[in-house]
């Protein structure tokens, strides 16, 4: 199926469409000859109210052009053709929504479920239909009337609308059974009988006769007489009768199925919309990803509270920040053990510890642990592999630590080297939070895992290409030029690009182009304007001559 | 001997029109770039209908600087004439609706067979991604994603974020796109 009509296709569709009395109408103001559409809704409106909807919002009315817009699409189209003025009145004052002021209007429940149901009805159509280029229900249209009994069936009622789709027996049935509902099942049969033959008396004479029958006792008898009245009545007319109601059978049967299929695809829609939900939500919990983190480090740091207050206490002393922390100093957290203050006298003998450091095995692993604490404090660049790099050695050094006695030095020991990886890693945090306030929602700075700029920029209120590419260079240039643009709400393109063109020099002449400059730009351009009104009242003056000139 | 005198004028204003920056408005159909235009020139927010052809202002959002607007109606019919617009522009201003989910990838393909057009070489680029006060408005980052700036390379560009009807972002877009194209035609 060509997903968009040709222009000729269009054309014709609405050639025929406006051709319909109701659709030379704006639906809104009544003004005539309508050429623009609100897809959403399936009607025709002036220029005029096509601004207005327009400045509802895309979510609440989308508006097209039938002359100027070329690439609708059969779906749209369709829209136009299941919808349309009529329609859209009778249900919209079905719902007592008569409001003129837009805003209201299509903010109304009706409005909504108006728009729900011309969409279900187009999906059906365009199911039904492809891209034939006119459907049946272009006639429902052409009389209102029909259509709007259609509408309320549906509607106003579940059975209403159940008990139309049935075959007249049925209906007959369900009538003798469920004593309430068999007026309104006739009811809404009959307007099938009404457009179809001099049937009409009959039902009408039926109904309250049925219902008398009903309320009186034996409602089997009731149906087989209303069966008969009609059939009685209509024995003198011709055997067109019987194939009358042959077609009301399949006709009823058809919508049964129709009814079946719509019914499938609303359940399909409803999975497609599920997964959809899904997919989106995958997507905002990977954006959410670091705030997840924090938050579940936060939970843990809670229940930590709870079972250790020690602990907890311990652990806040140390600086490693409640919030701040991006998962990167949980390992320090679950490997961290109370401290007690018994052996306040170990701590300045350094002697020992010295001692320890160098005579014990486990001591190796630590200063090893500490050499590596020190290349990568001074390493500083690429720290988010680094740090990782740091986090496993950390757990091992703190699983080994978990496994070895407890002596009093011992434990100050460990309480130092945690100290210093805390420092690290409060450093750390300190410095990504601090980055990324400055950049601005620039929340992922391991270079290679930025692709999106969506990821990039978080709320960024403006990106440019140049801070998109720029992103790329080293950490500190791009610290550098993030800082530069803290409190802006715009990022430009230089800051993205710069890193490929020698960063720092581009910017630094930007900068000093951005600063000194202007005077002497205004100057320049003061000189050009004064040019300008000279050369303007010039040329005039010549004008003015020419054409005295040719006039003699 | 009227020829010869309009020629003379022409060169008299080709000579002076250092300060007029010819900028194109360019966008989808009811992206707001009237709005945007008559934001900018009058400092209101004016009730607009759907363009039919175009508007053209003369607006100096910064000092030295005139730009020539052109806000070029959106719909897909005139959007085969944007084309004949394009010689001689110095600056695009592209008008993106933030909350129009659905028709982002169209505007990207515009955008694209924009300034693939050798007319709009070099040109620098604009980006208003507009109505962000709506709660269903794609941020700017999602933006220039959806638009695929990532792969504009040639030339600079820029997106800001913006709220036509208050104003927000818009006259930031404009001071950038001045600074933009001071930049690029300076050289």
């Amino acid at each position: 199926m060509a997903d968009h009509p040709s222009e000729s296709d269009i054309k014709q569709i609405f050639k025929r469409l406006v051709s319909i009395p109701t659709n030379k109408q704006c639906f809104d103001c009544c003004q005539g000859n309508p050429t623009w559409a609100s897809v959403t809704y399936g009607v025709f409106l002036c220029i005029d109210c096509s601004a207005v909807h327009r400045s509802l919002g895309v979510h609440v009315t989308f508006i097209r052009s039938t002359q100027l817009d070329t690439n609708w699409t059969w779906l749209q189209l369709r829209a136009m053709q299941m919808g349309g003025n009529a329609n859209a009145k009778a249900f919209f004052s079905q719902h007592g929504c008569t409001t003129t002021d837009a805003q209201k209007k299509y903010h109304s429940r009706a409005a909504t479920l108006y728009k729900d149901k011309l969409l279900s009805l187009a999906q059906h159509a365009l199911r039904l239909h492809g891209t034939k280029l006119h459907i049946d229900s272009h006639h429902e249209t052409t009389s209102p009337e029909t259509k709007e009994v259609d509408f309320f069936s549906e509607h106003t009622q579940n059975d209403g609308g159940d008990f139309q789709a049935y075959p007249v027996e049925d209906n007959q049935r369900l009538g003798g059974t469920t004593n309430v509902a068999s007026p309104k099942a006739i009811n809404g049969s009959k307007p099938e009988d009404d457009t179809q033959g001099p049937n009409v008396e009959a039902a009408l004479s039926t109904s309250p006769t049925q219902a008398q029958n009903l309320a009186q006792a034996e409602p089997r008898k009731a149906i087989i007489g209303a069966k008969k009245t009609p059939a009685a009545k209509k024995g003198r007319g011709l055997g067109a009768q019987r194939v009358k109601k042959n077609f009301s059978e399949i006709e009823s049967r058809a919508q049964q199925i129709d009814k079946e299929r719509e019914e499938l695809e609303k359940n399909l829609a409803i999975e497609q919309a599920k997964t959809k939900e899904e997919q989106e939500k995958q997507m905002a919990s990977m954006r959410l990803a670091y705030q997840d983190m924090s938050l579940q480090r936060k939970k843990q740091e809670e229940k930590l509270m709870k079972n250790d207050p020690k602990k907890a206490e311990q652990f806040e002393r140390l600086g490693m920040g409640f919030a701040g922390n991006r998962g990167i100093s949980h390992s320090a957290v679950s490997d961290m053990q109370t401290i007690s203050q018994e052996t306040p006298t170990n701590r300045g003998s350094s002697g020992r510890r010295d001692y320890d450091k160098f005579g014990e095995k486990p001591r190796s692993t630590n200063r090893d642990f500490f050499d590596d604490e020190f290349e990568f404090i001074s390493g500083g660049g690429g720290w988010s592999s680094s740090l990782r790099k740091e986090d496993s050695k950390n757990d091992d050094f703190g699983s080994s630590w978990g496994n070895k006695n407890k002596s009093g030095g011992w434990d100050i020991d460990r309480f130092e080297d945690k100290q210093t990886s805390s420092e690290t890693f409060s450093q750390k945090n300190y410095d990504r939070s601090s980055r990324s306030r400055k950049g601005q929602g620039d929340s992922s700075i391991s270079s290679e895992a930025s692709d999106a700029a969506q990821k990039k920029f978080g709320n960024a209120k403006a990106i440019s290409s140049d801070q998109f590419f720029g992103n790329r260079e080293p950490d500190f240039e791009a610290k550098q030029s993030l800082s530069r643009l803290e409190g802006q709400t715009s990022i430009s393109s230089e800051d993205f690009f710069g890193g490929g063109s020698g960063g720092g020099g581009g910017r630094s002449s930007r900068q000093s182009y951005n600063n000194p400059t202007p005077d002497l730009q205004d100057i320049k351009d003061g000189v050009r304007q004064g040019v300008t009104k000279v050369a303007g009242k010039i040329s005039s003056l010549a004008n003015g001559v020419m054409s005295s000139l040719q006039r003699k | 001997m009227g020829v010869f005198a309009s020629r003379v004028f022409q060169a008299l204003q080709r000579f002076s029109s250092g300060g007029n920056i010819r900028v194109l408005l360019l966008g989808l159909d009811a992206a707001g770039k009237t709005t945007i235009l008559y934001k900018v020139k009058l400092n209101e927010t004016v009730y607009t209908i759907p363009t039919i052809g175009f508007n053209v202002e003369s607006l100096s959002p910064v000092k030295g600087l005139n730009f020539i607007v052109w806000d070029v109606a959106g719909q897909d019919k005139f959007r085969y004439l944007w084309r004949y617009y394009y010689t001689g522009t110095q600056g695009l201003l592209y008008v993106v609706d933030s909350a129009d989910r659905v028709r982002l990838e169209e505007a990207r393909e515009e955008l694209l067979t924009i300034i693939k057009s050798p007319d709009m070489e070099r040109v620098p680029l604009v980006v208003v991604a507009n109505k962000q006060d709506m709660t269903e408005a794609l941020t700017t980052s999602e933006v220039a994603d959806g638009l695929g700036l990532r792969e504009i390379t040639d030339r600079k560009w820029y997106v800001q974020g913006a709220c036509a009807e208050t104003g927000d972002g818009i006259y930031e877009s404009m001071q950038e796109m001045a600074r933009l194209v001071k930049e690029v035609y300076k050289k």
